[in-house]
């Protein structure tokens, strides 16, 4: 085995006391291989290994190898086990997986695992495990799966072939078919040898993790296994680890039991439960320290398991118990892992009552040295923590900050501020909390932490009042930037509340803003200067003194500061209008995702392990995401019942609250929810009634105050307020989830019906699906609060598009709104007819072909449509026959012209008779899709002349502007939209590319109207501020009216 | 102004330590550690930290600092530290290190003393120093009052660098000018880089204070001396050929002020070897050689290579240890080389063909063929570094400098010899692409 040269070789390099010597060295010997190389075409086995090893031994001391590789694979072909070994350690280490070598090797590699001898296969496997390149991967998995599960091969090779595997597999999981893996591998799991079994469990870890389901089957085998293990303890003596048997097999048969439910089997749930039992009664402290640790690790595996199967409570609480005895050790391990193990156990089980006892024994751990279990016991403490104990543990944390290391305070201030903001008794306690958290937070303290409390403070304006008064105190001690920032801002904007107050004048908090100024850095000099504009507008007396100041500020060196500067000084000394409306109070925020809970799920994700659980799953159960918004959104309701009382809202607005109070009162016990389902379909029946256009329930709140021209800031309350009811349905609808799964399998069923029958239209009716899909994915994003949001509405969804279908309203209000921007499609269907139309424009004149189709094999008889005379347009429609045959159908033509403008389309009233329906006559009223922007012409515009009509309409009611949330904020998605509208978008126009501008005319027979359209897209909220300026109020207000359908989000 | 000197070795342990003037305190010796020897990379020789500026150098495993608060002239500290160790090399040998220092102490002290006053740089002549400062072993016996005067005359004198009343029986005078080639030459022959360094190395061996005088060809001077009458000169004798040169620095006893009316270059030399000036010339070079290399690339495995180099010089010159490096790709497996004369062969230490020629005489051609023979593998692009020759061609200058004469006027002396010598020299420095 030993060979000279290279022993030389070593040695010289060794001597070698410079890197330059070493390189000449090493330049010398690489010569000289690659002339022994070159020259000596037949070369002896013992000199090819001599000098690919040397080769190797250059490679390794980090020199770079680009020869010999073809030697390298010669020796693999090589009879004798030393040259072999070489080769594959010079294969192994010289080639990467994308080599062109690897070609050359797979062959041999090949031979050799299908050799049936037990080394070469072993080094193949090993050759393969570290190389494992794709083609590799394809060309020898197969093999590798016959070594470990054949008779012939020794349980040598078994071990090395399973891990070679679990290497493959990693790679390329889709490699092995949970289908096909899962006998064999039961197969293997009944192997005798517990070296075998523990290199096995490596691999099915892996493939369990990937598909629990797939591999169920294997549950009950490895119940068995650990059975034989536990409860026999059949294993040989040197299986034994310092007398405890084959501990890392025990660790891996609990583990991967945590990817299964509990067993469905009674005798192997017994079984399993006898052995946890055995397990956690049976750990006694021993004097070597080597048998308590692999002890525990089986003991800790093993309450992971219980906390995850979660069915014995007597052993839920032994192993509660266990954890908490651990808490006290010396051993800095052992207590880690029981915190992290609790911390498991609070995050899935509902009685924390023992848990909380040994309270202050956690908050022992913040206080150790380690950094790790301060770490584990702050996790602790955030998932134990509710409204019982959360002043405590809040308390607690705080302190701590104060202490605390800075690798883990951008943590502790996160965690903090989450919980605070979560369990919240009263606001006044949150306020204080946070405030305190920001001023000791220091630099720690994230912006999103402060936007937070603004958030918060504004949604509640209960709570103004007092948020201000102690920010104002806050500021007049010393205090940390963001502090500051907070400070300022909410002075700022809810300064006016305490102004009346002695100790805080409006000139005194003036003074405190300034003297603040100096001392901080240009982000909140920003703030603080946005601030003092707003009490520069609240307060006309400090007006000069704020314009002073804000003038010198005017040079500043930083430009941020000097723009902001320049606009507020001449906001405040010559546009006093744009003042008035820049700094209007601000409107409550919308509900968005809380970026506190996903900046936390994004940091666990970072750390995730991939176990089964997660501290997110708690969070989820216990709704915290939800319970900001639950606290702002009973504020809101408040306000809304104040509105009620105060003014006299119209019938539909009442409505809504009512809908909003009952939904919340509150949050869905079970019995209720058919009930409330009832009470939606009945407002939203009602409302549709009601408003003379079925708009949905959004469309409506957002038509009042444009209606009754209420001030701006009851507007955005009501739009907010739309968002809430969103919120309270999509829960409902959670709820109802099996009721709809009934309803589904119906609806299944009808469906198969219309396919037989109608053959022509399902294309049609896929789209319209599709597209009811996008609008819903869109809202989705719009509107989830948090992360358990998300989730929910993705459930809803589901269920929403089912019910939709099934709800004729529903349907009917979509297949109209595609049919605004569309010339043709189905307009209604049911198990009776389906009508649809195409249609056809030009200028002010317009024809529509109705199509009725009969889906039933009976005649339908008597068949009536009549169309609503309307002054707006001048109609002729074709007559249509009498009796439509089954399976059959009909046509109707429609010509009209458009004499002037209007608001809503003209109805259709449809009847007929047949047989199914007996006595009773099939009746139905439908909006026609002739709408104005039908005769809406395209007209491309120049940059100028947009401009110069732009400007010559000013002001409602001619012009509109207001703002709603889009489903959709692409360009081109609205692009299509508006040109469905028969509106030109018109590129270049806008400077802000985020713009979008179009224009179009309205030609009616004797009128023209031209419409001009501009729509700003916010990114941040999805946002949409749209205005249009036409000639004339109906046309405005139609077009408004239209273009909100069909970008805004939709709810049912 | 020099504040202070320390020297520190590379562990921060502090060997000497001398304050000149007030305005460091001894906390500077911390700073230095902190963000000098703690810093991770220190490849400047300078380090300004508040205020304080700190001028290096290493020798060895030891740092001499030189510590100032003022804005001082750099490169006057960095000679006076080189002078520095200069002296110490002149009292403790070529190899004096950290141990050294520490034995002696007491003697660096004493000489730092008289180096430096207040921060200005004084005596550092080591002859004239050795004079008063002595080692203990060499202390001499007794000295007479006449002879501590003398000391005293000598360290204030004009001529600090010569001891008076020396005597020789046979003055002699050498002068070597030695040129190092730093070429660089395009595969067409073009020149890319041609710069020559050269030194005047001068060693006397005269009695009493002689006055020296150097004339050069330089072409400034010749052009003044002919009052700018005669643009020509007479061409014939050799050394008559005007030159052009870029920048001399000379010893200090050259008297630049007569130099700079007149271009004479006159001194007083010192006893014994010093390098009296150094030049450098780019403008009218002549080459000595010319290498025409042909390298092919036949296919992915061989490369021919035919090199041919031509002297220049003339044909009573003749180059002596001429060696061509001749690169070759990383993957060389083995080359065949033919060549007429000298030694050829493949050395993979360098991945080069060695061809060693003995003597190559002027106005010749020499060629050298090879077929490169190299190994399959992963083969990246060659990126075919130069060829480079090496040669010492003596009574040869690139430049074309020449002593025109070599004046010594002093009373005693009746008799001078003296010995001119040329040397031209590349290590390596005269490159060729390929």
């Amino acid at each position: 085995m030993s060979i000279t040269g290279l022993r030389n070789y070593i040695r010289d390099i060794r001597k070698c006391n410079s890197k330059q010597t070493e390189q000449l060295r090493v330049n010398k010997e690489l010569g000289k291989i690659r002339s022994k190389f070159k020259k000596s075409k037949k070369m002896s086995g013992y000199d090819r290994k001599k000098y690919v090893a040397k080769l190797l031994y250059t490679y390794m001391i980090g020199y770079d190898i680009d020869f010999g590789h073809i030697e390298a694979v010669e020796l693999l072909h090589s009879k004798k086990y030393s040259e072999k070994q070489i080769g594959y350690l010079a294969v192994a280490l010289l080639l990467n997986e994308n080599d062109e070598f690897i070609k050359l090797i797979i062959n041999s590699i090949h031979n050799d695992l299908l050799s049936g001898n037990e080394h070469s296969q072993c080094l193949a496997l090993t050759a393969i495990a570290n190389i494992g390149g794709k083609e590799m991967a394809e060309a020898l998995t197969s093999d590798v799966q016959k070594l470990l599960v054949s008779q012939s091969s020794s349980n040598f090779v078994k071990k090395k072939a399973a891990l070679c595997l679990l290497r493959l597999f990693r790679k390329y999981p889709d490699l092995l078919i949970p289908s096909e893996w899962a006998n064999r591998a039961e197969g293997l799991l009944s192997n005798y040898d517990y070296g075998v079994l523990t290199s096995v469990l490596s691999l099915l870890l892996a493939l369990v993790a990937q598909d629990p389901e797939g591999y169920k089957v294997l549950q009950s085998k490895v119940i068995q296994l650990l059975k034989r293990i536990v409860i026999e303890e059949s294993v040989q003596k040197e299986y034994h680890y310092h007398n405890v048997p084959v501990p890392w097999l025990q660790v891996k048969l609990l583990r991967i039991l945590q990817y299964w439910k509990s067993p469905k089997s009674k005798t192997s749930g017994n079984l399993l439960s006898n052995c946890l039992n055995k397990i956690l009664t049976g750990f006694r402290l021993t004097r070597s320290r080597n048998h308590n640790n692999a002890r525990r690790a089986i003991l800790f595996e093993s309450i992971n398991l219980i906390i995850h199967l979660k069915n014995s409570e007597r052993l839920l609480k032994i192993s509660t118990k266990t954890l908490l005895k651990f808490l006290s050790y010396k051993e800095t391990n052992i207590r880690y892992l029981s915190l992290e193990c609790l911390t498991h156990l609070t995050a899935v089980s509902d009685d924390l009552t023992l848990v909380k006892k040994h309270q202050d024994t956690i908050f022992k751990g913040l206080k150790e040295i380690d950094m790790g279990i301060q770490k584990r016991a702050l996790d602790l403490l955030y998932t134990m923590c509710d409204h019982s104990n959360s002043t405590v543990i809040v308390g607690e944390l705080i302190k701590f900050l104060v202490v605390a290391n800075y690798s883990i305070r951008d943590e502790l201030v996160l965690k903090t501020a989450i919980l605070a903001e979560s369990f919240a008794t009263d606001f006044s306690w949150y306020v204080d909390t946070i405030l305190r958290l920001i001023r000791l937070g220091g630099d720690s303290v994230s912006d999103d932490i402060w936007h937070r409390v603004v958030r918060i403070v504004t949604n509640n304006p209960t709570l103004r009042h007092y948020a201000a008064k102690v920010v104002f105190r806050t500021l007049q001690t010393k205090c940390q930037e963001k502090a500051v920032a907070v400070g300022s801002y909410i002075l700022g904007e809810f300064g006016g509340t305490i102004a009346r107050e002695r100790d805080s004048t409006p000139d005194k908090q003036l003074n405190i803003l300034i003297e603040k100024y100096k001392i901080i850095k240009p982000k909140t000099q920003i703030i603080i200067l946005s601030s003092l504009t707003k009490i520069a507008k609240r307060h006309g007396s400090l007006r000069e003194e704020i314009v002073e100041f804000i003038d010198k500020q005017r040079t500043h060196i930083n430009t941020e500061i000097q723009q902001r500067s320049c606009e507020y000084y001449l906001m405040l000394t010559k546009y006093g209008d744009i003042l008035e409306e820049a700094f209007e109070d601000m409107p409550e925020f919308p509900q968005l995702e809380n970026s506190l809970l996903k900046r936390i799920k994004e940091q666990e994700e970072d750390t995730m392990d991939p176990r089964a659980w997660s501290i997110e799953q708690k969070m989820r159960e216990k709704g915290l995401g939800d319970s900001s918004s639950k606290m702002v959104g009973k504020e809101e309701n408040n306000e809304e019942n104040n509105e009620q009382t105060n003014e006299q809202p119209k019938e539909q607005q009442v409505k809504t609250t009512e809908l909003i109070s009952m939904n919340q009162e509150d949050l869905i016990p079970k019995q209720n929810d058919q009930k409330k389902i009832k009470v939606k379909e009945v407002s939203t029946m009602e409302s549709q009634t009601i408003g003379e256009n079925s708009m949905n329930l959004m469309d409506n709140t957002h038509n009042i105050p444009n209606n009754q021209n209420i001030p701006n800031n009851q507007q955005q309350t009501s739009t907010s307020n739309g968002t809430s009811i969103l919120d309270e349905l999509t829960g409902i609808n959670l709820n109802n989830n099996q009721n709809n799964q009934q309803q589904q399998q119906e609806q299944q069923q009808q469906e198969q019906n219309y396919s037989k029958s109608n053959n022509n239209n399902q294309g049609q009716q896929k789209t319209n699906e599709e597209e009811i899909m996008g609008l819903f994915g869109n809202n989705n994003n719009t509107n989830n609060n948090t992360n358990t949001r998300q989730n929910k509405i993705k459930n809803v969804l589901n269920s929403l598009i089912l019910s939709t279908q099934e709800d004729p309203e529903q349907k009917l209000k979509n297949n109209f709104d595609s049919l605004c921007t569309n010339s043709g499609g189905v307009l209604y269907q049911d198990k009776y007819i389906q009508i649809g139309l195409k249609s056809q424009y030009h200028q002010s004149e317009g024809q529509v072909m109705l199509f009725y189709g009969n889906c039933q094999n009976l005649t339908f008889e008597n068949f009536k449509t009549h169309i609503t005379p309307v002054p707006y347009l001048k109609l002729r429609t074709d007559p249509v026959v009498d009796q439509i045959p089954g399976n059959t159908q009909q046509k109707q033509l429609l010509h009209f012209q458009c004499l002037q403008e209007f608001s809503s389309p003209p109805k259709i009233n449809i009847s007929f008779n047949c047989e199914e329906l007996g006595q009773e006559k099939w009746n139905k009223t439908f909006q026609l899709p002739i709408v104005l922007s039908k005769f809406v012409q395209r007209v491309p515009l120049r940059a100028q002349e947009f401009m110069g009509r732009w400007k010559q309409i000013m002001g409602p009611p001619l012009g509109y502007q207001g703002t709603f949330v889009a489903r959709t904020i692409s360009a081109t998605e609205i692009g299509q939209v508006l040109s469905g509208l028969g509106i030109q978008v018109l590129n270049g126009v806008d400077p802000n590319k985020n713009n979008i501008v179009g224009s179009g005319l309205f030609l009616a027979a004797k009128k023209k109207v031209g419409c001009l359209l501009r729509m700003e897209t916010n990114l941040n909220n999805k946002s949409i501020k749209l205005t249009i300026k036409t000639t004339n109020t109906t046309v405005t207000s139609s077009l408004k009216n239209l273009i909100q359908t069909q970008l805004e989000v939709r709810i049912i | 102004m020099i504040s202070g000197i320390l020297f520190i070795n590379e562990l921060g342990k502090v060997l000497i330590s001398r304050i000149y003037r007030q305005d460091i305190t001894i906390s500077f010796i911390d700073q230095f550690k902190i963000k000098v020897l703690a810093a991770k990379k220190t490849t400047n020789p300078i380090k300004h930290v508040e205020g304080t500026t700190f001028c290096f150098r290493r020798i060895g495993s030891f740092f001499i600092v030189a510590v100032t608060k003022k804005n001082i002239n750099a490169a006057l500290v960095f000679e006076f530290l080189n002078t520095i160790i200069e002296i110490f090399k002149g009292y403790f040998g070529e190899k004096f290190n950290e141990n050294t220092i520490r034995t002696n102490f007491s003697l660096v002290y004493e000489l730092l003393d008289e180096i430096i006053d207040f921060g200005y740089p004084q005596t550092t002549e080591t002859d004239i120093l050795k004079l008063y400062i002595t080692r203990e072993n060499q202390r001499q016996t007794k000295k007479s009052k006449e002879s501590v005067k003398q000391i005293s005359i000598k360290a204030t004198g004009v001529i600090g660098w010569r001891q008076e009343g020396l005597k020789y029986s046979r003055n002699e005078v050498f002068l070597d000018i030695v040129e190092n080639l730093h070429f660089l030459v395009s595969n067409s022959g073009k020149f890319l880089k041609s710069d020559v360094f050269g030194e005047i190395i001068m060693k006397s061996r005269l009695s009493g204070m002689p006055d020296c005088k150097l004339g050069l060809n330089d072409k400034v001077l010749l052009d003044k001396r002919s009052g700018g009458k005669r643009t020509k000169m007479k061409n014939t004798r050799g050394g008559n050929t005007p030159i052009v040169i870029d920048d001399v620095t000379f010893h200090q006893c050259v008297k630049l002020s007569k130099f700079d009316t007149d271009r004479s270059i006159s001194f007083v030399p010192p006893d014994g070897e010093f390098q009296c000036a150094s030049y450098r010339v780019t403008e009218n070079v002549k080459k000595p050689f010319k290498v025409i290399p042909i390298v092919k690339e036949r296919g992915a495995i061989t490369v021919d290579v035919k090199v041919t180099v031509i002297s220049l010089f003339s044909e009573n010159l003749f180059a002596k240890n001429t060696v061509v490096r001749i690169p070759t790709p990383p993957n060389t497996a083995e080359c065949v080389i033919t060549t007429q004369t000298g030694k050829a062969k493949y050395d993979p230490q360098i991945n080069c063909i060695v061809w060693s020629i003995k003597r190559f005489q002027g106005k010749e051609e020499l060629s050298l063929s090879a077929e490169v023979n190299l190994i399959r593998g992963k083969q990246s692009v060659w990126s075919r570094p130069p060829i480079s020759l090496d040669f010492t061609i003596p009574s040869y200058t690139s430049s074309g400098l020449r002593v025109r004469y070599l004046k010594v006027v002093e009373k005693s002396i009746t008799e001078v010899v003296k010995w001119v010598r040329y040397l031209c020299v590349s290590k390596g420095t005269f490159q060729v692409r390929i």
